[in-house]
């Protein structure tokens, strides 16, 4: 048993609501041949507790644009020399997000190809997200977070 | 009370006699059952932790139970109970046990 680190636990949640996912989609798939097999109101109240999928998906968004909207300051007079060297820093972590594009239309192509359903690919996206979000802040403040 | 357990006329298929017994039992026989087969799972696999054990026996256990409650042998509440007990030690094992 490791630390636990915020990472870990982003993470977590990420997983759980992939499991809860993959479930809700095998229950789907059985309701298509029976549609009186999710009869229940019992599912209705569960799908509303634990279906987290769009909001997870949006907080880890709010994650990636909080790294990409953000600028150092530009003019800080004598020290700004340092502001410069802060802001190209910042403009190479940035490009972690832009060379992630590549690999995040490679997992959207996933679905398109292979039929697999939106939410994996873009589950495995949010989990790859997390890990360079946590990486930049773990840059900045010298520590594993 | 004396039962004729011979008087299987009416069952003509191996399913029809279990799904006689789970309605004589009021739809208890297979809740028992998968809760038997999820013990059974969990002991099966004690070569692994105990918290892998239960992140697997609650995997297959959902799925069982799903195509159980399909059948309509089962409760609707047994496949949402082991998929969020599945769901939940899946987030203790990706957060805590890694």
């Amino acid at each position: 048993m490791g630390e636990v680190l915020p990472k870990h636990y982003i993470i977590g949640i990420i997983m759980f609501v992939f499991i809860i996912m993959s479930g809700i989609s095998l229950l789907s798939a059985l309701n298509d041949t029976d549609p009186t097999y999710i009869d229940n109101t019992k599912f209705t109240e569960f799908n509303d507790t634990f279906n987290k999928y769009n909001e997870i998906t949006t907080k880890v968004d709010d994650l990636k644009s909080g790294i990409e909207d953000a600028e150092p300051g530009q003019d800080y007079g004598t020290l700004g020399v340092l502001s410069a060297l802060i802001s190209s820093g910042w403009n190479t972590l940035q490009l972690l997000f832009q060379s992630f594009g590549f690999m995040s239309d490679v997992f959207n192509g996933l679905s398109d190809v292979f039929g697999i359903p939106t939410w994996v690919p873009v589950l495995i996206i949010s989990i790859i997200t997390v890990i360079l979000v946590f990486a930049i802040y773990g840059a900045i403040f010298q520590r594993e977070l | 009370m004396t039962y004729n357990m011979t008087a299987l006329q009416a069952s003509t298929t191996i399913f029809s006699l279990f799904e006689y017994a789970n309605d004589s039992t009021g739809e208890i026989l297979f809740g028992l059952f998968m809760i038997g087969i999820f013990f059974v799972l969990l002991l099966a696999m004690k070569r692994m932790s105990f918290d892998s054990a239960m992140f697997a026996a609650s995997g297959i256990s959902f799925v069982l139970s799903a195509v159980l409650t399909y059948s309509k042998l089962l409760n609707f509440i047994f496949p949402l109970i082991f998929l969020i007990m599945f769901a939940l030690i899946g987030f203790y094992e990706y957060t805590v046990n890694r």
